[in-house]
């Protein structure tokens, strides 16, 4: 029998049904990889002191290794790991060496000791990758690893400058006026910036405060947040203006970035409630006329 | 009768009328008068303070007010006393919202928040300012804090008193930190396809493999993927190996049929790449691709990802034993 075997191991192809015979050898594996969620102060030309947490919740053992590795840091918070040790942090950060084996349903604290070179005072990332060791058999090996970063806090006075746009339409037919304010860091220095979105409608006030919580904008980088208005009634003019607020040289002041936009909303249904009211106000005036023109002659045919 | 004599009956409405727009005159001039009145200080509503560690001498303590106000004004400072004494420390600025930009000092027990360009904030506006870096007062005992808003000249707007905070060394300090974590579940580590040129259900199949994702990470993840740069291959004589379906997510493509290596992608929570709407098929890149994403947190469900290879093969693929190492990459997002 001539028979074209690829990732062959059960020669039993025969039994297949329609569906094919794809076979998992081995089963699920999860993993879990924790990092301090603030940023870990770090002394020019000491040694800052953090750790990873890397969790088994598997019913049994897992090996991963851990190494450094490159961050590309790109808009609205994505990151993207790289393919190779980060040279920044070459030599001054050592992740284990050989693998590590996590009991089932544990976890390892890995601590870390990170020296740090001299670096302008801003936030520094270093990048690195857990990758669990690949089950033996199989054809095709399934890896999941997880990529993550350490935050690096080098204090000191910075040059901090956030520029933005606001993007609503002049006229919206509908509920609300929906669109989307576009931060970008033109500063020298990574920014945790906050806001609010403040609206207030014409008629009828109504003012109300969305309070938008920290988030953190590397240089260069952009982030968008969704901005939204109701007016109080069907129809309205309803003032949006967004405020992002940042720290300036230090902790001590802080910046703002107002941006501010008026929109005209209209309810789709009140151009129907119009259209119908006008129409009822013209039946009424035509059976009105109607009326006064049936009643004189009703009379003249009672005198008659 | 008299012509010049004018008809009472026909004044009555008249005179009524200018009788109601006299009285609406006088009620409207009392409203804008009120309204219009330089006003006295007021006080402030809704107000609060707490305070992240209530151990006495506490370094580095954050102290969080919110309050409302009550009077239109153009507040230029916003002083914050607090009762006792021993308050120390050099405060920052974490957070601050429904007020303008500024700056913030301390002298003995007074905090005050100076507005960079004094803005107008109108009766009713939520105002809430958070202060790191404080020391806590020595002293056990209550404490409470008097909040005043004034005018760049200076004039007072509103003021209040906020409830009493305690401060103790009897207490328990607890500090609980919640790292942030990403959860990555693969369903399948391993598998193979048995396959049979001579039969289409043999010559054509497919093996889902299933993923998990779950984070606390505020701006969500980042899901890619990426296989061994040699793709499928035997390790057979002349290493063949079956043809990716495209060169990446940018080309793919509905099935073309054999030979061909690809896969799609379908979830839910997560965002899934354009690419593969309308189940289309891209083909593997050793570099790695983004194909799912999410800009928030998870919260307690999962997302769910469920990547479907698939092989198709004709007499014209080389016998043998083909493997690939695919590899799910989740990164947490910053936030």
């Amino acid at each position: 029998m001539v028979a074209t075997m690829l990732a062959t191991a059960l020669a039993v192809a025969s039994t297949a049904t329609a569906g094919g015979s794809a076979k998992a050898v081995s089963g699920s594996r999860a993993l879990a990889v924790s990092v301090p969620a603030d940023p870990v102060p770090a002394e020019v030309g000491g040694v800052a002191r953090t750790l990873i947490r890397v969790v088994n919740p598997n019913g049994f053992a897992v090996t991963v290794v851990i190494r450094s590795r490159t961050l590309a840091l790109g808009d609205d918070g994505k990151v993207s790991v790289g393919g190779g040790p980060d040279p920044r942090w070459a030599g001054r950060v050592q992740f284990p060496v050989g693998a590590l084996r996590i009991p089932a349903q544990s976890y390892r604290n890995v601590p870390l000791a990170i020296h740090v070179p001299h670096l302008s005072p801003d936030l520094y990332f270093v990048g690195f990758l857990v990758t669990p060791v690949a089950t033996e058999g199989g054809s095709i090996k399934v890896v999941n690893q997880i990529g993550s970063f350490l935050t690096l806090d080098v204090p000191g006075p910075r040059l901090r400058l956030l520029t933005g746009h606001l993007r609503l339409p002049s006229f919206v037919l509908g509920s609300r006026a929906s669109g989307e304010m576009r931060v970008t860091n033109l500063g020298h220095a990574s920014v945790t910036m906050w806001g609010e979105n403040d609206t207030t409608s014409s008629p009828g006030g109504g003012f109300q405060q969305e309070r938008l919580g920290p988030s953190l904008l590397p240089v260069g980088r952009s982030r968008s947040i969704a901005v939204t208005g109701k007016p109080r009634w069907p129809v309205g003019i309803v003032t949006v203006t967004t405020r992002v607020t940042y720290p300036g040289r230090t902790a001590a002041e802080t910046r703002q970035l107002v941006l501010t936009r008026r929109v005209i909303v209209v309810s789709p249904w009140a151009p129907a409630a119009i259209g119908a009211l006008v129409g009822l106000l013209l039946a009424t005036s035509w059976w009105r006329r109607r009326r006064r023109r049936s009643l004189p002659r009703a009379a003249a045919a009672q005198h008659a | 009768m008299n012509p010049h004599t004018p008809n009472p009956t026909a004044m009555r409405p008249r005179k009524r009328l200018t009788r109601l727009a006299l009285g609406a005159a006088v009620v409207g001039t009392c409203l804008l008068a009120l309204t219009a009145l330089p006003a006295g200080a007021a006080t402030l509503t809704n107000m609060s303070w707490t305070v992240s560690n209530n151990q006495i001498s506490a370094t580095n303590a954050s102290y969080s007010y919110s309050f409302k106000t009550t009077t239109l004004g153009t507040i230029k400072t916003i002083t914050f006393v607090v009762s006792g004494a021993g308050l120390a420390g050099t405060p920052t600025i974490t957070r601050a919202y429904g007020i303008g930009a500024g700056t913030v000092s301390r002298s003995g027990q007074t905090i005050t928040y100076t507005v960079t360009s004094a803005v107008a904030v109108s009766a009713g506006i939520p105002i809430y300012v958070e202060f790191g870096g404080l020391t806590n007062s020595s002293t056990a005992g209550s404490y409470t804090t008097t909040i005043t808003t004034q005018t760049s000249v200076p004039a007072t707007i509103d003021n209040g008193t906020t409830p009493a905070v305690t401060l103790a060394a009897n207490n328990t300090a607890v500090t609980v930190n919640l790292a942030k974590s990403l959860t990555f579940t693969v369903d399948t580590t391993a598998f193979e396809l048995d396959m049979d040129p001579s039969l289409a259900a043999l010559a054509d199949q497919s093996a889902t493999v299933g993923l998990t994702v779950q984070t606390n990470a505020n701006s969500g993840y980042t899901l890619s993927v990426a296989d061994n740069a040699t793709g499928l291959q035997s390790s057979g004589t002349g290493n063949p190996v079956i043809a990716k379906v495209s060169t990446g997510k940018a080309t793919s493509v509905t099935w073309p049929g054999a030979p061909a290596f690809g896969y799609t992608v379908t979830g839910t929570g997560a965002t899934i790449d354009s690419a593969f709407s309308g189940s289309k098929y891209a083909g593997y890149t050793s570099a790695g691709e983004t194909i799912a994403t999410r800009s928030g947190t998870t919260g307690a469900s999962a997302d769910t990802i469920s990547i479907a290879n698939r092989v198709a093969i004709n007499y014209a693929s080389a016998s043998g034993v083909y493997s690939d190492t695919v590899t799910y990459t989740a990164t947490p997002n910053y936030n």
